[in-house]
């Protein structure tokens, strides 16, 4: 016999209250439409990878909503849904696909005030900046994330709780921002986080067109242990050159990732086939600490380089390329990317071009 | 009875939700346009006190990425809402940024 929960309610009752909140609700965005309005944005992607061998693909898709409530709160949320197809023995074999699905962040953004924003609900771990920036398939330059990134991250790379973030100081060339946040430990499947503190603090002079910063995180679960990371971004003017790169360690290790890639914004220009090429590199280095279980990070000193080649089409389309030649004690392996990437967005309700 | 009150306190506290997004909605029309006019008065005025949409684009949103095709003046403000927030852009930034992407 199946178990039911007994209710007063009846069920009618309870679905006009549903349908009625769901109306109110409806009524409020459509009127609040005429200066803002929800969207649904993001990107969608086809990766293949052939890492020491093993062939696997990616299809995937990582929606974005954000809806605005007036003019100084938003409800914004990104998910990552992916299948993973690969041989069931790795190399030969019949192909098996998996799906997995995560929300990477549920999160009410409430403007204090200039200098001010509270975040509140599930948010990316504001450390250094991969994880805040880079990480959505149609920005980020490799499709593999570095060596480095679960240094500060753990343990989904997402935290529970909230957070204070915004530009503090502001002089004629230069911008202070920050980010200081608690995360509580959640094992809720879709929200899992760990129990953590921390913060972030940044230098952004845009004459120079370049950002300094550095972060700290303590983890307060099982073990205290402390992360921290400094960060740097800089597009020189004179070259069109991106110059990204991060610092991290913790007791689990440490190292370091180093990207320069050829800035392919077009700056309002027309394009044309020849614009939309853009090669990349990138050095990693990470040297083992202690090792625990489930940290994520390689298992022995390893050194990796990564060559790159991309090609933005029109129409928010790329198809990313690269190869990596990866350096361990455990052995030598080579890593090939293709993908294809597409960044969508679109208004939810419809108002024409206003 | 008790479903009823249930339902009725459901569907007020709805209501009272709807109405204060709207009220926050109707709030921020003026406040919108007088910031937009300040921002226009501010970009018009000069480049000494600031804000050159285009320019503050390319430094800030640049960096990681490139313009979307074309945005309406409603999802540009959402974009950018969104994006103050990612990118810890200042309250000036935004509203220099915004009447560029989306002019009206």
């Amino acid at each position: 016999m199946q178990y039911r929960p007994k209710t007063n309610c009846p069920k009618q009752t309870r679905r006009s209250g549903v349908v009625g909140l769901v109306l109110t609700l409806l009524a409020a965005l459509a009127s609040h439409a005429q200066t803002a309005t929800p969207i649904v944005s993001g990107g969608a992607g086809f990766i293949s990878t052939t890492n020491a061998g093993v062939t696997y693909f990616q299809p995937v898709i990582a929606p974005v909503a954000a809806v605005p409530l007036g003019s100084r709160v938003l409800i914004e949320s990104r998910a990552d849904l992916r299948g993973f197809i690969s041989r069931e023995n790795g190399t030969n074999g019949p192909y098996n696909g998996q799906f997995f699905a995560t929300l990477e962040y549920l999160q009410m953004d409430v403007i204090v005030n200039s200098r001010m924003t509270l975040t509140a609900g599930r948010f990316l771990t504001p450390f250094n900046l991969y994880n805040e920036r880079l990480t959505p398939i149609w920005i980020r330059n490799f499709q593999d994330v570095p060596i480095i990134y679960p240094i500060g991250t753990r343990t989904s790379g997402s935290s529970d709780g909230a957070m204070l973030r915004g530009t503090s100081v502001e002089g004629r060339d230069w911008q202070l921002n920050y980010a200081a946040y608690f995360s509580a430990s959640s094992k809720v499947e879709q929200f899992d986080s760990g129990r953590t503190a921390g913060g972030r603090v940044g230098v952004f002079v845009p004459s120079a067109r370049l950002e300094v910063g550095a972060s700290y995180q303590r983890f307060l679960q099982d073990e205290h242990i402390n992360s921290v990371g400094t960060y740097m971004a800089w597009q020189p003017r004179p070259v069109p050159v991106d110059i990204k790169s991060e610092f991290a360690h913790s007791p689990r290790g440490y190292g370091y990732w180093i990207e320069a890639a050829y800035r392919n914004r077009r700056d309002g220009k027309p394009y044309t086939w020849v614009s939309g090429f853009q090669p990349m590199f990138r050095m990693q280095q990470f040297f083992r600490g202690t090792i625990a279980p489930e940290d994520f990070l390689p298992r022995t000193n390893t050194q990796q380089a990564d060559f790159g080649l991309n090609y933005n089409l029109p129409h928010n389309v790329r198809v990313s390329s690269s190869y990596s030649r990866n350096f361990s004690s455990t052995g030598n392996s080579n890593i090939w990317n293709i993908a294809l990437t597409y960044r969508f967005l679109f208004p939810v309700l419809p108002g024409g071009k206003q | 009875m008790k479903s009823h009150a249930t339902a009725i306190l459901l569907l007020l506290g709805s209501l009272v939700c709807g109405m204060a997004a709207q009220g926050a909605g109707r709030k921020s029309e003026p406040s919108q346009a007088q910031e937009n006019s300040k921002a226009a008065t501010r970009t018009s005025n000069a480049d000494a006190t600031n804000p050159d949409g285009g320019k503050l684009f390319q430094t800030h949103c640049n960096r990681c990425h490139n313009a979307p095709d074309e945005l309406s003046p409603r999802v540009a403000r959402t974009v950018v809402q969104h994006m103050r927030v990612r990118g810890m852009l200042s309250e000036k930034d935004v509203q220099a940024i915004l009447n560029y992407i989306a002019p009206e």
